[in-house]
């Protein structure tokens, strides 16, 4: 079931919440603040409002701060590209990570985004095993999570956690993967 | 003179951009009645969640409009967790490399957009 919410979405009563990366990334990635968009004022407003007014417990993966990292190395390394008048083919991201100023101002950017998130929920060290692999690729062609949505999906099923808050418009994708779960969301095209 | 605001007489948390915004809006009030030599202490007692883009908002947008020596004048901060300090730490060095570099913030915003809807 998919739950539109707005800049008003007080009113929603949940005790346990999965969290995507698009939302860590709309949360506490500093360069959201040159962003013109309604993501960066709806998530962190509803997730702040659910941890202090409905003590919601909120949860998220060890994948996906892995993707928040993946994601965040590929923007900051778009980013010197743009700034220092370089293009992707003369500059790639092997070169990239050589640069030691770069490599220290990401390491403190990681650090301080990790702890960050560890302070405002609990960041669940879930297991991909051979199976969930295997279920990846057979059911591949049904849907279009990628290997952290389908993670997420399976991570919510076994501990039982029935809310998911994302902006990922694949997340739509598969009925039977979200039958029995609340997939709550700002973006109007997966409502 | 020093002028203080209790951050959490203002808001809940240090973890939004429309809680930043606030407290933006209340120290600007203070900086058109203040003399030269006035000072803003922020005061973030029971604040405990934080976030970089809260500190983009409110202090970094006095860094870029005042630049970072009249702002280290002007702002001190109290009773502000260890994470809390990182955090404030964090935008304020982003604040004044953007500062001295005369950063592009359009592109920046532009390229982020793209990368986490892509994601």
């Amino acid at each position: 079931m998919i739950i539109p919410i707005n800049n008003n979405s007080t009113k929603i009563n949940i005790k346990k919440l999965a969290v995507d990366t698009n939302i860590l990334l709309w949360t506490f990635y500093e360069n959201t603040t040159y962003v013109q968009s309604y993501q960066k004022n709806i998530y962190p407003t509803f997730l702040s409002n659910i941890i202090e007014k409905n003590k919601c417990k909120v949860y998220t993966t060890v994948y996906n701060i892995c993707e928040l990292f993946n994601v965040i190395e590929k923007n900051e390394y778009e980013l010197y590209i743009r700034n220092n008048c370089l293009t992707l083919e003369s500059f790639n991201k092997k070169q990239y990570r050589a640069i030691k100023e770069e490599r220290d101002r990401l390491q403190r950017t990681f650090d301080l985004l990790y702890n960050q998130i560890s302070n405002c929920m609990e960041i669940i060290e879930f297991q991909i095993n051979q199976s969930i692999i295997e279920e990846y690729i057979q059911t591949y062609k049904e849907h279009r999570y990628d290997i952290f949505d389908f993670v997420l999906l399976k991570f919510c099923k076994e501990c039982n956690i029935k809310n998911i808050l994302t902006d990922d418009v694949d997340f739509g994708s598969y009925q039977e993967y979200i039958k029995d779960l609340k997939i709550i969301t700002a973006n109007r095209n997966l409502v | 003179m020093e002028r203080k605001i209790i951050i959490s007489e203002l808001i809940n948390n240090a973890l939004t951009e429309s809680n930043g915004l606030i407290l933006r809006e209340k120290i600007e009030i203070f900086l058109k009645e203040m003399s030269e030599d006035d000072t803003i202490t922020l005061d973030f007692k029971n604040i405990t969640l934080f976030a970089t883009p809260f500190f983009n908002a409110s202090i970094g947008y006095f860094i870029l409009n005042l630049g970072p020596e009249k702002f280290a004048k002007i702002f001190k901060l109290e009773q502000i967790s260890e994470l809390g300090q990182s955090t404030y730490q964090h935008s304020y060095e982003n604040a004044v490399e953007i500062y001295n570099r005369n950063t592009n913030t359009d592109i920046v915003g532009e390229v982020t957009k793209t990368n986490i809807e892509n994601s």
